[in-house]
């Protein structure tokens, strides 16, 4: 059976994120309680967060999920990160002092190449992929003062005309800097067509 | 790229487009705005309650807006305590905007401690009696934690007279330190044109502009990126 | 002369079927289109730049009062063609937009690239919506057919009510023979009918505080309001048009951005909903049928196009759950509930009260 599973760790957007994807016919499984670590029955984990990297690490400390969701990555199921939560799946950040899940190498810096730290409106964004190119477009919804520094570049799909990593791929890894649930129709063509591909394999 | 953000103000029963602030036409149902700000993919939103009080049909009303709304949301003269934050944020709320006064100081300390800056808007009242120095005024947003600084000209509220940016001129400089927003008085999508190439604007703020016709005497909801994008005015 | 086609019959020249209860087959075709093409000679197919058309024209002109007519906009094709059309010829046009609540954003922006584009001053009136989400429920809980009745009452008697109140005689309608020319009686009843609006609201616990801050007008008192004392007139331009809805879509996609919202009148969020899932669903009927019998009549589309539209739905399954959440949520109705009403009794206007002796003699001259 596929499922899709949305973490609600008592930190922000997933009510909104259920209503796009619900919109697009998906069917999500919110989930805030703690999941048994035998629960395999599912294809993709999606990780929202909004706030600070601490805050969210804490609380997702206190919501009992935090080793499942490590798990998850290491069972090779789609987890996909989006905003705070893209964030808290690397090493560290400089905006605190807990520690990521560690999930992908790299940590979390301040914001350079804008005017103020905080990155925030709608920007343009680039994707180089071609599995990804259709979704370029500049209504891209950005709220941040921290930016993904993955140690290999590579993995980067994408980013503002700035150079703020926008979208990060390693293997069934995905964190999406931007808010794909306030970007327009093209944000949520590519949050829930993210999640369909997962279904589908 | 610069924001163009909508602003809509519900009075309890009705929205309305104002005058200084006061009533002048009714705008009918809130939802509805709600709704054709988020088909029009507005950059933003901001909706006004100027005479919210708690009650539970108003914290249904406010859930029903922010699932009204698939545009960065962010709402004005609700949030007085953590509790209401909370509660909001919780149910996808992207930003508050809060008055910037010492009264309020602490509690956007707190909602950008928990949220991050990007969640708070400091409000700052053109008074042009006051003799506000900027930088008294960048060290209270600064301490507040606020991700950005929103000027509402009230005397020019509703009017379409133009933005006075000779007098809001004054505020550039807080362009350095965070992202600087302006409200009052837009006159309409050439004037937009002009001042969104100023570099020390991030982007403007519009109520009557965007709920009327042209000359501002019926409501016509409207939002056309190519009238102030990119192309011949 | 008919064709059976699954388990329906259709007629064989236009594609009208037997879901229209009071159909006949002939000879030549049906009651529908038989009944068209005598209409049909009342269609004088003029281009807009010809003499006649000026002709035609010249004779609105040049009144003492400030304007010419007045044109009501729903965002749709065909007001706004016709407001291009009348503005190309200099009449002077008062343009006036009636909100009952569910404006699409195209039909909005449309009003709005034309009316500031044209310079045309525009008066929009925003119906209250509380007492207006009541009455469509109303109307949803007595169980008749025509669910556009609230909307399109309104429509007709502000715009008139704005004429009188203008001292403008002539209301320019954008009604057309090319395409609407054949609409079966069985699948509508009059918006006229404010009686029967009234007693549907009383029926269903619409209050009279509610129902008085909508300004229902009965048939009388809009004959006296209007026609006697105004000498209102509702005049068709676009019958002395060779009108075509393809070319004036693309003209003013060119000439404004004007948008296309999808099937027709989808200009209303409410009539999505009503042609696209409830009279299908509910009535077994498909709109579509009457518009594209009309379309073949006229000569603007062949009969087998119109055959393979309407072997696909108006809306798919997914996109009718969706109008059926949006159209629940906004009346603020359980989805539960609108479904039971989707499945009530079906009720005929005629069993209730209205104005129906008017309408007897109305649809007798």
């Amino acid at each position: 059976m596929n499922q899709i599973l949305l973490m609600d760790y008592g930190v922000g957007n997933s009510a909104k994120i259920k209503q796009v994807l619900e919109m697009k016919a998906l069917n999500v499984t919110v989930v805030d309680f703690k999941l048994e670590d035998n629960f395999q029955d599912y294809q993709t984990l999606i990780l929202p967060g909004v706030g600070s990297f601490d805050g969210c690490m804490k609380s997702l400390e206190a919501s009992g999920n935090l080793d499942f969701i490590k798990q998850a990555a290491s069972l090779g199921k789609r987890v996909i990160g989006i905003c705070a939560g893209a964030q808290i799946i690397f090493e560290s950040s400089e905006e605190g002092s807990c520690k990521g899940l560690g999930i992908i190498e790299g940590n979390v810096i301040a914001n350079q190449q804008t005017k103020n730290v905080l990155n925030v409106g709608r920007k343009i964004v680039k994707f180089e992929d071609s599995n990804y190119s259709r979704f370029s477009s500049d209504r891209f919804y950005f709220s941040h003062s921290f930016q993904l520094n993955p140690v290999d570049k590579s993995c980067i799909l994408a980013k503002t005309s700035e150079g703020i990593p926008a979208f990060i791929k390693k293997k069934n890894i995905y964190c999406i800097q931007f808010h794909p649930e306030k970007s327009g129709m093209l944000g949520i063509d590519f949050l829930s067509d993210l999640v369909l591909e997962s279904l589908v394999n | 790229m610069k924001r163009v953000i909508p602003a809509i103000t519900f009075f309890n029963e009705s929205v309305f487009v104002t005058l200084q602030f006061q009533k002048r036409l009714d705008g009918g149902d809130l939802l509805n705005s709600i709704r054709f700000f988020s088909e029009s993919d507005a950059d933003e939103l901001i909706v006004s309650f100027p005479r919210y009080r708690n009650s539970e049909s108003n914290s249904l009303l406010l859930k029903s807006v922010i699932e009204t709304c698939f545009v960065p949301l962010n709402i004005a003269g609700v949030v007085r305590d953590m509790n209401s934050a909370t509660e909001l944020f919780g149910l996808g709320l992207d930003k508050v905007s809060i008055t910037l006064t010492s009264k309020n100081i602490n509690l956007m300390k707190e909602i950008s401690s928990r949220y991050g800056s990007q969640a708070i808007t400091a409000i700052v009242k053109i008074d042009r009696t006051l003799d506000l120095t900027t930088t008294l005024l960048a060290d209270q947003l600064l301490e507040s934690g606020a991700g950005e600084v929103l000027f509402i000209d009230i005397a020019k509220d509703g009017s379409g007279s133009g933005l006075d940016l000779p007098f809001l001129e004054k505020f550039k400089s807080l362009s350095d330190k965070m992202p600087v927003l302006l409200r009052g008085g837009c006159s309409g999508y050439a004037e937009l044109g002009s001042v969104l190439n100023l570099n020390w604007i991030d982007g403007i703020v519009a109520a009557s502009m965007f709920s009327c016709t042209a000359d501002r005497q019926s409501i016509l909801l409207n939002y056309e990126r190519e009238m102030w994008s990119n192309h011949d005015l | 002369m008919s064709e059976k086609c699954g388990r329906t019959m259709i007629c064989s020249r236009c594609v009208m079927d037997d879901t229209d209860t009071s159909i006949v087959f002939t000879q030549t075709g049906c009651s529908n289109c038989d009944q068209a093409l005598l209409d049909l000679e009342n269609w004088k197919r003029n281009e807009p730049d010809s003499n006649d058309f000026k002709e035609y024209v010249d004779q609105f002109r040049f009144n003492k009062n400030e304007f010419d007519f007045v044109i009501g906009l729903s965002g749709g094709i065909d007001s706004s063609y016709l407001l291009h059309i009348l503005k190309k010829t200099n009449l002077r046009i008062q343009a006036i937009h009636v909100d009952a609540g569910w404006n699409s954003k195209i039909a909005t922006s449309n009003i709005f690239k034309m009316t500031e584009r044209l310079k045309i001053p525009l008066k929009t009136i925003v119906i209250p919506w509380e007492p207006m989400r009541k009455l469509q429920i109303a109307y949803l809980k007595s169980g008749v057919i025509n669910q556009d009745v609230p909307q399109d009452h309104l429509f007709t008697t502000r715009v008139k009510k704005f004429a009188a109140q203008m001292n403008v005689k002539y209301i320019a309608s954008g009604w057309n023979y090319s395409s609407e020319s054949i609409l079966p009686t069985s699948w509508s009843y009059s918006p006229r009918d404010g009686k029967q609006i009234k007693h549907i609201a009383h029926m269903y616990g619409v209050t009279k505080n509610d129902l008085s801050k909508l300004e229902i007008m009965t048939q009388l008192s809009q004959y006296y309001n209007f026609n006697l004392r105004k000498k209102i007139k509702i005049i068709q331009p676009l019958n002395y048009l060779n009108y075509n809805r393809d070319v004036a879509k693309e003209l003013l996609t060119n000439e404004y951005n004007w948008q296309d919202y999808g099937g027709k009148h989808e200009e209303s969020r409410w009539t999505k909903f009503y042609q696209g899932v409830w009279l299908p669903k509910r009535w077994g009927i498909d709109k579509r049928k009457a518009h594209l019998s009309s379309q073949i009549i006229s000569g603007q589309i062949d009969r087998q196009k119109a055959l393979n539209m309407l072997n696909e739905p108006i809306l798919n399954e997914l996109q009718s759950e969706q109008e059926f959440n949006f159209i629940a949520n906004k009346l603020q109705i359980n989805q539960s509930e609108l479904k039971d009403l989707m499945f009530a009794s079906k009720i005929s206007h005629e069993s209730l009260k209205g104005d129906h002796l008017i309408r007897k003699i109305r649809n007798h001259l």
